[in-house]
């Protein structure tokens, strides 16, 4: 198997569910992740293993501001008939009780609906603190290295990720409230 | 609940909604895995050097098919027709004629008129000069 191909089996999961939590498409965020493939297999299919994915994370962010934008501009020349998406995803199940964390059922139930809570708060976040918080947080990258990912500063990495984390905590403490 | 303990639960949210992705929608990354490699095959054509030789080859045949043979055969004169002709004065004065334009033609009924007049000028001073010696000799 190639080196290429073995990279795109590991990250295609994670590519698509950063995708449909900006996109809440199924059908979009398979078509986002499918051209952020195509253009990485075609434009840096010889570069080390190492780099892909920084490059693979920098097309992926691009292709989903870049829907972004259509959609936003469809909305504007479609406004009569704008409706919202967030129920396109009938697939999604709801989540399995996660049983390795705590041998407290109340606590495993807390802590999973607490997830289930965090996901939709995420999915609420305008596109560029969501894309901070899952590049910084989720994918672990540096202040550096999602600032050069997502073609913007440092600056502005710290504000998006700072405001994206706000909105966290205040919906965790109204969660428990 | 400190940040570092609410951006854990968020990951670990993110991570088990990945791992329950439905199968239809693992297949549909499996063919857009598979559609990104095989469109990798394909774009052979794409690549610089190989567009030059598809349009130098193209440049070739054009030029093969266009230029004449032969370079040093001349390009085909029309017929000589007046050489042949055995009125041949004629026919110059015919294409003298014909490459006229109507300004050239104008000054030719000009010049026409004048050389008619000159004449008939020339006439009348005759005419005028034998009167007066006839008048003289009485």
């Amino acid at each position: 198997m190639q080196e290429i191909e073995r990279f795109l089996k590991e990250i295609e999961q994670r590519a698509f569910r950063m995708a449909m939590l900006a996109t809440h498409s199924e059908a979009d965020a398979l078509d986002i992740v499918q051209d952020a493939m195509i253009k990485l297999v075609n434009k840096y299919n010889d570069k080390p293993a190492s780099e892909l994915k920084p490059l693979f994370l920098r097309i992926l962010e691009n292709s989903i501001l870049d829907w972004h934008r259509k959609e936003q501009l469809k909305k504007k020349i479609f406004f009569w008939r704008h409706e919202s998406n967030k129920d396109d995803c009938p697939d999604e199940k709801p989540y399995e009780r996660v049983v390795d964390e705590s041998t407290d059922p109340l606590s495993v139930l807390d802590s999973e609906k607490l997830g289930e809570h965090l996901l939709k708060v995420i999915e609420q976040l305008p596109v560029k603190q969501q894309q901070c918080f899952l590049l910084r947080s989720w994918e672990g990258l540096s202040l550096k290295e999602t600032a050069e990912v997502m073609n913007i500063n440092e600056n502005s990495v710290k504000s998006h990720y700072f405001r994206a984390m706000e909105k966290l905590r205040s919906s965790q403490a109204q969660w428990s409230q | 609940m400190i940040d570092k303990e609410l951006e854990h639960q968020a990951n670990k949210a993110l991570d088990k909604s990945t791992r329950e992705i439905s199968p239809s929608v693992r297949q549909g990354l499996y063919e857009a895995r598979q559609a990104a490699l095989s469109a990798q095959n394909k774009t052979w054509f794409r690549r610089p050097i190989v567009g030059f030789a598809i349009a130098a080859s193209f440049s070739a045949i054009l030029l093969v098919n266009y230029l004449p043979t032969d370079l040093s055969q001349e390009s085909p004169s029309l017929p000589q027709v007046a050489s042949h002709s055995p009125n041949s004065a004629e026919f110059d004065d015919f294409m003298f004629l014909a490459s006229f334009d109507e300004t050239d033609i104008a000054i030719a009924e000009d010049l026409e008129f004048a050389f008619w007049l000159s004449e008939q000028l020339e006439d009348d001073s005759n005419i005028e000069t034998l009167s007066d010696d006839e008048r003289r000799n009485g």
